[in-house]
């Protein structure tokens, strides 16, 4: 092969990101005739985090990497707008919005802040939705958080997040988590369903999930601008297709693999509270506070967030027009 | 042999005073660490209000304390290595070998030197997670550790030279701190 | 062929280049031969993001305990305590010897740290009581494996840290291997004794002699209470017990036994900064030495090797403790647990062994590595500290070693040992 790429992905090979990656894999190497391989690093071998991995990818040892948005919060905070709550409000909203010129504006930045090391190739899914789960008691309103300790990341806005609905955010290893819930060290958190049931969180005790899916779980896919530059352009768009099939591998391996971890939360005991649209509002109301934050405190916050809104508002008008076509 | 005598001599004046300033800092940060994690445990589970930021000072802490005694640790032959050839092997070829293996690690911590710098200028594109500092700051600690880890390695290679081709006698091992307590 | 860095790596290691260097130095070398620069970076950059790390930060705390502990008194506190339980048998101080480490184990991470506190006051008086110095200090060596098998533990930490399971669970389930050991141990001391007509240590304790002796340690004692009793009971986090355990020493030194002055801190705290900075580095480079392996594909070319061994779990568990007693003994363990545990650990849970089971097969495993020579951390601490040469030592150290290979293979066969805790707990 003329090129050898070496993609890595923090998670494991029951992950979202491993079927993208398989599809990526399939689809360069057989489209390149060979000129093109690609090598898999699943898990933390190479590198075990959004800095340190980030950080490899603009070395140029490590081709390709997906991160969350909150897995960049520290190189390119802006990218923490994908987090921002209950901005997205479904699938079809959500892939329109990154399918278009949204992801295309964020290349242009990261490029911009890695001195042209960091090129943005796609934005998939990895896991759905994020919702808020626990052990205490269902929450159907944002009063019912008050008081709960939640687990988040050491990241800015899913810490005011917490705060903003009333409860206590805790920085907990994710190693740790399990023991935790099941001493009460925390009281809940803010996880897709199927990274609850993969680490079989119901039994230590997690069993109240409200189905208020408050972030789409964004997965943001890097390349090393020069390594890509490098190739000819006939390969630089076999790749960039490559992304585009991954992309779609993502949007729908997490609705597939859902439907039996939410088999699995119910026959093991677990309550799933469906939020009326009023309890929606509530939380969406309940939530204000991190707009301002992230309008004030991340560089060019403001920016980000209209740009965001906007481009939810034209999917939202795209999808309705196609409604309109398709239902009768 | 009296210049180097004289050479290894002032390198080992300097180190003596660069580590003891290095250790001198590095026990006021294994009390910070401490006092982080203490801060940590009371804020969650007295008040009921985590924070988000002593995990991540105490980590900085941490890579500071290592990079600021780990000149010692290699110093006083902290880092563990099998004897087991040497203790064969007629002295001066022992000698001869344990030089060679000295410049080897010498050339490596040149290039982690190198490599260091070039982390540390990175950094100031990456800010810490729950503070306000380009990670760049905790980031200087490894220049600092490979640096100094440089200078003993120096040190230790003059040394191992005089002995080879000098009298090893002439050439003692550096004097060790008193770390010691008064112990019951 | 990337692989080779494997060789260089042995060679230098063999050749007495501190483990340190070795790790970098083979990748390094073959990286660059192989025309891979790039990932001479990543191998430095895997140092850092190695030692950067909260769970890892238990290891310099527990040392800290170890040696605040360790610092007048309360060593002394509880051999006196081992010495009133069973010190007037036949073979009395040498008993007291493995009691005390077993004591002195839930206070301390760490082998080396309880080779010399206990060897500096046990093979001194050993030897006042008629036994041989190597005698004393093969039996210091070989109990101090015990300290990182009972919790807390050094090594655990870091094979949680390394494999991304609970240091909790680990902890609960290394509890009655490490009792184990330290009555295997006992065992052949009787045996030892009534062949060689070991001395008693002294007459037996009257009960206010014992009540005394109990009280003098019974706060001391109270650490590991402290440590488990807060990680399970959900309290904090390990790294969080691990600070709490400093606290409570410094307490209990400064102000309750008294055996520490203010003025004793910093040559204390910068002891165990130096002896916590050398095992970070170590661990980092373990990291980037890791970081290259995958590179290698070693790790598949590894598992698959193995498998092709033999698919029952059984034999297989077999032959990877061989492996592993091997590794042990040219290797630290925290390194050995580093590189080799993300190749072996996977391929026993896909044979449906537990994650824990596993995780103390292998700890334990490379931990009694520790004292085998040519590598044995603690073989070289028991030597400084009583002054035998190393290779005696080891010859002393033989009967013991047996009694401890038999405990792993307790551990390997009989899951119950380790999991019967941890299941008690709902951790595993
Ligand atoms: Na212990
Ligand atoms: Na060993």
């Amino acid at each position: 092969a003329d090129y050898k790429l070496r993609a890595v992905a923090n998670s494991n090979e029951n992950d979202e990101d491993y079927d993208g990656l398989v599809v990526f894999k399939d689809f360069v190497e057989s489209r390149s005739n060979g000129k093109v391989e690609v090598e898999l690093f699943i898990g933390t071998q190479l590198c075990a985090n959004g800095t340190e991995c980030l950080q490899a990818v603009e070395d140029g040892s490590v081709d390709i990497y997906i991160s969350t948005a909150g897995g960049a919060a520290n190189m390119y905070p802006y990218v923490q707008v994908l987090d921002l709550p209950y901005v997205l409000s479904d699938d079809r909203i959500a892939e329109t919005v990154l399918s278009g010129d949204f992801t295309r504006e964020m290349r242009k930045a990261i490029l911009k802040d890695s001195d042209d090391k960091i090129r943005l190739m796609t934005i998939g899914n990895t896991g759905g939705w994020r919702n808020f789960a626990n052990t205490k008691r269902v929450v159907k309103t944002p009063a019912d958080m008050k008081g709960l300790k939640i687990r988040t990341v050491v990241a800015d806005l899913p810490q005011e997040l917490v705060k903003a609905l009333g409860a206590s955010p805790t920085p907990i290893p994710w190693p740790e988590l399990f023991t935790s819930f099941q001493t009460g060290v925390v009281e809940g958190s803010k996880n897709g369903i199927t990274d609850i049931m993969g680490m079989k969180f119901p039994e230590a005790g997690l069993k109240n999930v409200t189905l208020d899916g408050h972030a789409y779980m964004s997965a943001l896919w890097y390349m090393s601008n020069e390594n890509f530059l490098k190739m000819d352009e006939e390969t630089r768009k076999v790749i960039v297709d490559g992304f585009d099939a991954l992309q779609q591998a993502t949007f729908a391996s997490p609705k597939r693999k859902s439907i039996k971890a939410y088999a699995d939360f119910k026959k093991a005991g677990g309550n799933l509270y469906v939020p009326t649209p009023a309890d929606k509002a509530a939380f969406k109301a309940a939530a204000q506070p991190v707009y301002t934050w992230f309008k004030k405190s991340v560089k060019d916050g403001e920016k980000w967030y209209a740009l965001l809104s906007s481009e939810a508002a034209k999917a939202e008008k795209e999808v309705a027009a196609a409604h309109a076509a398709d239902i009768n | 042999m009296a210049t180097l005598k004289r050479l290894l001599h002032g390198l080992e004046t300097f180190n003596t005073y660069m580590l003891a300033a290095g250790r001198s800092i590095a026990w006021v940060l294994v009390l910070l660490m401490v006092s982080c994690i203490l801060v940590q445990v009371f804020f969650r589970y007295v008040l009921n209000d985590a924070l988000p930021w002593p995990e991540e000072a105490a980590r900085a802490f941490m890579i500071w304390m290592m990079g600021l005694v780990a000149g010692s640790g290699y110093r006083w032959g902290s880092f563990v290595a099998i004897d087991l050839v040497n203790d064969y092997l007629p002295s001066l070829i022992g000698r001869i070998l344990k030089l060679l293996l000295l410049i080897l690690a010498m050339v490596v911590l040149m290039q982690l030197f190198v490599l260091a710098i070039e982390f540390f200028q990175r950094g100031f594109r990456t800010r810490a997670a729950s503070f306000h500092l380009p990670r760049a700051w905790i980031y200087l600690a490894m220049p600092v550790c490979f640096g100094s880890m440089l200078m003993v390695n120096i040190e230790l290679v003059l040394r191992e030279f005089g002995r080879v081709f000098g009298n090893p006698d002439d050439f003692p091992d550096p004097v060790k701190p008193e770390l010691n307590t008064s112990a019951e | 062929m990337l692989i080779f860095f494997l060789v260089i790596f042995l060679v230098l290691l063999l050749l007495g280049m501190p483990v340190f260097f070795a790790m970098l130095t083979g990748p390094g070398i073959m990286l660059y031969v192989e025309g891979m620069e790039r990932d001479i970076p990543l191998l430095f950059r895997n140092i850092y993001n190695g030692i950067d790390s909260f769970p890892l930060m238990a290891i310099p705390f527990f040392m800290l305990a170890g040696e605040l502990m360790n610092q007048g008194g309360i060593t002394m506190r509880l051999v006196t305590f081992a010495q009133s339980l069973i010190g007037h048998v036949r073979g009395g101080l040498a008993h007291v010897n493995i009691l005390s480490s077993m004591l002195f184990a839930g206070l301390s991470g760490s082998a080396v740290a309880d080779t010399s506190a206990l060897g500096s006051m046990l093979i001194p008086a050993m030897e006042k009581n008629g036994y041989s110095r190597k005698f004393a200090a093969a039996i210091t060596a070989a109990s101090s494996v015990i300290g990182p098998i009972i919790p807390p533990s050094g090594i655990m930490i870091i094979y949680a840290y390394t494999m991304e399971i609970s240091v909790a669970a680990l902890f609960a389930a290394g509890v009655i291997p490490g009792i184990l050991v330290g009555l295997g141990l006992m065992g052949m001391t009787s045996i030892l004794a009534k062949k060689h007509n070991f001395p008693p240590a002294g007459p037996k304790f009257t009960l206010r002699e014992k009540g005394l002796a109990t009280r003098k340690a019974i706060l001391p004692l109270l650490t590991p209470v402290i440590i488990l009793g807060g990680i399970l009971s959900g309290v904090f986090t390990p790294t969080e017990a691990s600070a709490i355990a400093v606290a409570y020493a410094l307490f209990l030194s400064l102000f309750i036994l008294r055996s520490v002055k203010v003025t004793d801190l910093p040559a204390i705290f910068t002891r165990s900064a130096i002896s916590s900075s050398v095992v970070l580095l170590l661990v980092g480079a373990a990291i980037a030495f890791k970081s290259v392996v995958s590179l290698s594909h070693a790790a598949e070319f590894m598992a698959d090797w193995t498998l092709s061994l033999s698919d029952n779990a059984l034999i297989l568990l077999f032959l990877i403790n061989i492996l592993l007693f091997i590794v042990g003994m040219f290797l630290d363990a925290g390194p050995a647990i580093i590189i080799l545990g993300p190749i072996l650990a996977p391929i026993f849970i896909q044979l449906g062994i537990d994650p824990v089971h596993f995780a103390t097969i292998m700890s334990v495993n490379l931990t009694v590595g520790l004292a085998t020579p040519p590598m044995g951390l603690v073989l070289f601490v028991a030597s400084s500290v009583s002054g035998e040469k190393v290779q005696t030592i080891a010859r002393a150290i033989l009967p013991f070693l047996f009694v401890e290979i038999i405990v792993i293979f307790m551990i390997t066969f009989i899951p119950a040992i380790s999991m019967t805790i941890p299941r008690l707990l709902g951790l595993a």
